[in-house]
């Protein structure tokens, strides 16, 4: 492995000095602006329907552009020219602009009422298709090729800035249909995009390449020519290619190099992140059935001591929602549901006693449990810290296990885990972003956690004034807290490096990349 | 009857010194006892078997002497070299500084105690306030970013002052509590090292056994065989070489739980196909000549002659084989361990310990350091042993 990394290093400096070699002549004709960025382990997906992870997320806001953008903090109109909102804010009228797919045809209202319907047709399989639901969407309707009409059931406030969002992003028909499963979009063959950038290259497990799109509506804006996509997992090598300029951008760096970084270099970022790093502990196996096994787990953690190791500025969550989030009144939604989990050392005691009267005094006789995560440093560490707190608080046995990312993904959701990790960035600013995904036939409900009672919670929630909304989503939360399916760890940062040479890079209120209106020095 | 007289001084004692210039002097020597003296004279080897005597050693009751176990972990003293510079804040009080900027106290000694509590920490102006001993003492690392930005290697990236007077360091000193320094998770990595050489070593024996035993049969019996029985030997090698290793790791977790079982069965597999290879191309070569012709003449079987005559002479490349062969599993390990289909966290061999100290090796060399000494070392003790081993057995130098 150690000859391996040496060896991706030489392949880096010999590619790095033979590009600085060859491309003494083709700057003289006109220098391409190519910015690298380094994506990390390889997007499960790039289409914006099936996706539901970040690092695909930040790809195809390069690539798609909704009815609505959001550019510099703001929300502004993206595909939609303009639109109205009905006295009930109920229906929502868009009227799109003129703007073209990368091939030079029209993007059309069609186009969007194929998309949506393709996100929710079951036979689609996309995993983030509850959020029309939770955007309240009722029915939407292409009027003619201009106009499209969304209809919701209930008012959404968050509706409009989700119009931005890579599930509510068109796709065409004809490009779709030709590859299965999101294959499309991976193929540049076939690929196309309505956004700044178009797919140009795509080599599985190494990178892609993103060239400007000639017929995005404001490509005279745009000043980069190409990204280049890496897929570098490790987090090392990627960092050592930033710092010898390879590589401009990067949004994860090893635990061990944030103090450094942090103190000593000004290309360092950390931005606020709405979003919680937590443990999903499976409630159909044994002893995890049992709701006081799980709140012992939760009460013997330390989480100050994690996030003091992590170095990123990260704090301890003791609840499912991040403190991003505000009620109807202007209060912090987390802080005002309260905590359900200790911060420090504190909770430790009562952790032993909860075990006791689950009927494992002192971890004695208490199954050997499997932790997984996917393979990743940080992920490691933290499993390993929670292992060594659970082994000597408890005096249970818990082994580790990691699987790649995409094979992860997939055991987590068919529920073949015992605890894993998880970790959820809000997609829009507000509670029912985290709320959402404790439903019963939620697929993100990892857990398997079911209940009723939170179901019609939930529905009444919907269709609810603000105060009284407010007041069901709280019941709601504590009441899945208190079962302790969950286990929040902590808060996400956003720690990232960005070379000084890049000006005018973005990052959305969501955390996600735009480099639409980058520049590179 | 005549009486002659037989005169007795006509007879002189035969002179016994004659028959013992006939004697042979030299205790006969067996093959295996030629081998471990001609071994002895080479005193790089020698150094090699000790080296690899030692780390056994080690690795078996090593762990005994320490204090801690390789899952302990403190989480407040993660990231401590094994040497450290300490400063003197007062009669009883002595600091090490992290590369945090954080203040950590420690006995004149080098006994790592705990770390101190900040009364103040500004991570926008950069600096930190403790109060050590009834002292203020700040730390200041606001000039860093600078420091590391500018060309000057020696640039001051902190101060520490005490009172407002500045703080010189006192002395640099052995890190007692982790003699070779702790991870990032506070765990001694002395401790850890020596559990890791068990898994590490345990990976080359292995190797070396199945390389030995399967390998080197297998490949003997298809070369000294030939025809037929040895073409379908070799197509049988051929089949197992081109399915990778790691396919059969994936395979066999199937059936098994991932661990070092695991990995032993992955690597008794597929691991002799290469000595097989080896071996049956030398002893197509050898096994024409006259010395073979001579044993079957004298009635040997064929099994003799392939253990007997034709293996030792064919030592050579097999040894120089094996001794690559013993990094090579000592890195596959480490590598499947990683992508976690070996030993699972928190227990750790060399490569792990390697592979998890890569990702801070800017800012804690010393983490790789100790774990990459010790499979340098190993690798090449086992070289140098290799190399002896090949002179030793080799029955044409035998004297």
């Amino acid at each position: 492995m150690f000859k391996k990394k040496m060896a991706w290093l030489l392949v880096l400096v010999m590619v790095g000095a033979s590009l600085a070699g060859c491309s003494q002549p083709a700057e003289e004709a006109a220098p391409e602006k190519v910015l690298v960025w380094n994506i990390g382990s390889e997007p499960k997906t790039i289409d914006p329907g099936l996706n539901a992870a970040s690092d695909g997320g930040d790809v195809i806001n390069q690539l798609f552009e909704g009815l609505m953008r959001e550019v510099g903090g703001s929300l502004e109109p993206g595909m939609a020219e303009s639109y109205t909102i009905s006295d009930d804010k109920l229906v929502y009228t868009f009227v799109l602009r003129d703007a073209k797919w990368s091939d030079g045809e029209p993007v059309t209202a069609y186009d969007f009422e194929y998309s949506w319907a393709r996100v929710l047709d079951p036979e689609t399989a996309s995993e983030y298709s509850w959020i029309f639901d939770e955007a309240r969407v009722a029915s939407f309707k292409a009027l003619d090729e201009k106009t499209f009409e969304v209809t919701l059931s209930d008012p959404a406030p968050y509706f409009l800035g989700l119009t931005g969002f890579f599930t509510f992003m068109p796709v065409r028909e004809d490009a779709v249909t030709q590859g299965s499963d999101g294959s499309w979009a991976i193929n540049p063959e076939v690929a196309l995009a309505n956004g700044p950038f178009k797919l140009a290259e795509y080599k599985t497990g190494d990178r892609l390449v993103l060239e400007k799109n000639e017929n995005y509506w404001r490509a005279d804006e745009v000043k980069i020519d190409k990204i280049e996509g890496l897929m570098i997992v490790d987090l090392t090598t990627s960092l050592t290619a930033f710092e010898s300029g390879e590589i401009h951008v990067i949004d994860a760096m090893p635990a061990e190099e944030l103090p450094r970084l942090m103190a000593e270099d000004d290309r360092f970022y950390v931005l606020p992140m709405d979003g919680v790093y937590y443990y999903a502990f499976n409630v159909e196996v044994e002893p995890l059935d049992n709701p006081l096994v799980r709140k012992a787990l939760s009460y013997a953690i330390d989480r100050e001591a994690i996030v003091d190791v992590l170095n990123g500025g990260q704090i301890p969550a003791t609840n499912m929602v991040s403190p991003a989030s505000y009620d109807d009144k202007g209060n912090v939604f987390s802080e005002a549901t309260g905590d359900f989990t200790p911060v420090g050392s504190e909770g430790i005691e009562e952790a032993q006693a909860l075990l006791a009267e689950a009927g494992y005094p002192g971890g004695e006789g208490f199954p050997e449990l499997e932790l997984l995560y996917n393979t990743n440093d940080d992920h490691k560490m933290i499993a390993e810290i929670m292992q060594e707190m659970w082994k000597n608080n408890l005096g249970i046995k818990v082994t580790l296990a990691n699987q790649e990312w995409a094979v992860f993904q997939d055991t987590r959701r068919e529920g073949g885990f015992e605890m894993a990790r998880g970790g959820w960035i809000g997609d829009y600013s507000d509670p029912m972003t985290y709320l959402g995904m404790f439903i019963s036939e939620s697929p993100m409900n990892y857990s398997r956690w079911k209940s009723p009672e939170y179901d019609a919670l939930l529905d009444e929630a919907k269709t609810s004034e603000p105060a009284k909304r407010f007041e069901l989503l709280y019941e709601a939360h504590r009441l899945m807290m208190a079962d302790h399916a969950y286990m929040p760890v902590y808060i996400y940062t956003d720690p990232m490096m960005v070379s000084e040479a890049v000006t005018g890079w973005e990052k959305t209120t969501r955390n996600v990349f735009f480099f639409g209106f980058a520049d590179i020095q | 009857m005549s009486d002659k007289k037989i005169d007795q001084n006509s007879f002189e004692p035969v002179d016994m010194s004659l028959h013992e210039a006939e004697a042979i002097s030299r205790r006969s020597l067996t093959y295996w006892q030629d081998a471990w003296r001609r071994l002895k004279k080479n005193h790089l080897s020698m150094l090699g078997l000790v080296a690899i005597i030692l780390m056994t050693l080690l690795a078996l009751i090593g762990p005994l002497f320490s204090s801690f176990s390789y899952s302990d972990q403190s989480l407040e003293l993660g990231n401590i070299p094994p040497r450290l510079e300490i400063y003197q804040v007062g009669p009883d009080h002595y600091v090490y500084m992290n590369k945090e900027y954080k203040l950590i106290e420690v006995t004149r000694e080098g006994e790592v105690l705990s770390r101190h509590i900040p009364l103040e920490d500004n991570i926008f102006e950069k600096f930190r306030i403790y109060e050590i001993g009834g002292k203020n003492v700040k730390v200041d690392y606001s000039f860093a970013a600078a420091a590391s930005k500018s060309s000057d290697a020696e640039a001051v990236k902190f101060a520490i002052s005490i009172d407002g007077e500045p703080l010189e360091i006192l002395d640099e000193v052995r890190n007692q509590t982790y003699r070779f320094g702790s991870d990032n998770l506070g765990r001694d990595l002395f401790t850890r090292v020596l559990y890791g050489a068990r898994i590490s070593l345990l990976i080359a024996l292995v190797a070396t056994l199945v390389n030995f035993f399967i390998g080197v049969l297998y490949g003997g019996i298809a070369g000294f065989a030939g025809g037929r029985v040895d073409n379908l030997m070799m197509r049988v090698v051929d089949v197992i070489a081109t399915v990778p290793l790691l396919l059969y790791v994936i395979l066999l977790m199937v059936i098994f739980e991932p661990g070092l079982k695991t990995i032993m069965i992955a690597i008794g597999t597929v691991y002799w196909v290469n000595m097989a290879r080896i071996v049956r191309g030398q002893i197509l070569a050898i096994k024409e000549q006259e010395f073979v012709l001579a044993a079957r003449t004298l009635g040997a079987s064929s099994s003799r002659i392939l253990i007997r005559h034709l293996i030792p002479n064919a030592m050579g490349p097999i040894i120089v084989a094996l001794a690559m062969m013993i990094p090579s599993a000592i890195f596959t390990e480490a590598f499947l361990s990683f992508i976690g289909l070996g030993v699972s966290a928190p227990m750790a061999s060399w490569g792990t310990l390697a592979n998890d100290a890569v990702s801070g090796l800017r800012t804690h060399p010393y983490q790789l350091f100790y774990p990459a000494l010790f499979i340098s070392v190993t690798v090449l003790a086992f070289n140098f042993l290799g190399d002896g081993l090949r002179d030793a057995l080799d029955p044409r130098l035998r004297k």
